[in-house]
């Protein structure tokens, strides 16, 4: 997946925010939280922007965009 | 960094995906096995109609009962409604489901071709919706397991 997120590295500096806890605050489960974290969803704008919401920080510092390019490793390869 | 999120446990959805399944699975196993009998001459076939309702209303007692003893381990998030990855996991799988049914149902048709009665059109049209439930529920399953 090219978004790539910072939502682990938010909750630890949030005070070790739960999966459960950012969940309530999204309004989605925390097995969908689970998910985009790890990558393997890519949730839609509006969940996007409420993950960042509830973090107060702006979408950008949650989610990034890194295209691949045809040279770079195959997704899951790198360390 | 804690790491303990990162197992999640069986979802309340999930969970409802596999007791749909698995009743599904195990119910109309038992009847088509019967079916299978009556065609073998070994079963009789007046008991089929009266077998068939009532492995439905077992079918539904089954569900229910399984569903509320999952609901009450989990009532909050049994409340809520599906969230954004729940619906696409369940459109999915519901997908993939169709062409399994759209198949059934065309190989239904050409089974009258090789001279089935109605009961067993009726039979080969039900297996096919019993296959495509199947394949929804387990469509389900496997994308809750994968994550999306």
């Amino acid at each position: 997946m090219n978004v790539q997120n910072r939502i682990r590295r938010l909750r630890f500096d949030h005070g070790e925010m739960t999966q459960q806890a950012l969940a309530e605050r999204v309004g989605v489960t925390r097995q969908t939280i689970n998910a985009i974290e790890l990558g393997k969803y890519c949730p839609s704008l509006d969940v996007a922007f409420r993950i960042a919401a509830a973090f107060g920080v702006p979408l950008e510092q949650v989610f990034t965009y890194e295209p691949q390019s045809p040279a770079s490793p195959p997704e899951g390869s790198r360390g | 960094m804690a790491d303990i999120d990162n197992a999640p446990p069986i979802s309340f959805r999930e969970k409802s995906a596999w007791i749909s399944f698995l009743s599904i699975f195990g119910i109309f196993g038992i009847y088509f096995w019967h079916v299978l009998e009556v065609e073998a001459g070994r079963a009789d076939p007046h008991a089929t109609g009266r077998l068939f309702f009532t492995l439905l209303i077992v079918l539904v007692v089954v569900e229910v009962v399984l569903h509320v003893l999952v609901a009450a381990q989990s009532p909050k998030e049994a409340r809520t409604p599906k969230d954004e990855r729940e619906r696409l996991i369940d459109l999915k799988a519901t997908r993939i489901a169709f062409f399994v049914l759209l198949i059934g149902a065309l190989l239904s048709i050409a089974t009258i071709h090789h001279g089935a009665d109605r009961v067993e059109l009726a039979h080969c049209v039900l297996f096919a919706v019993v296959v495509a439930e199947l394949v929804r529920f387990g469509g389900q399953i496997v994308f809750y397991r994968r994550g999306a």
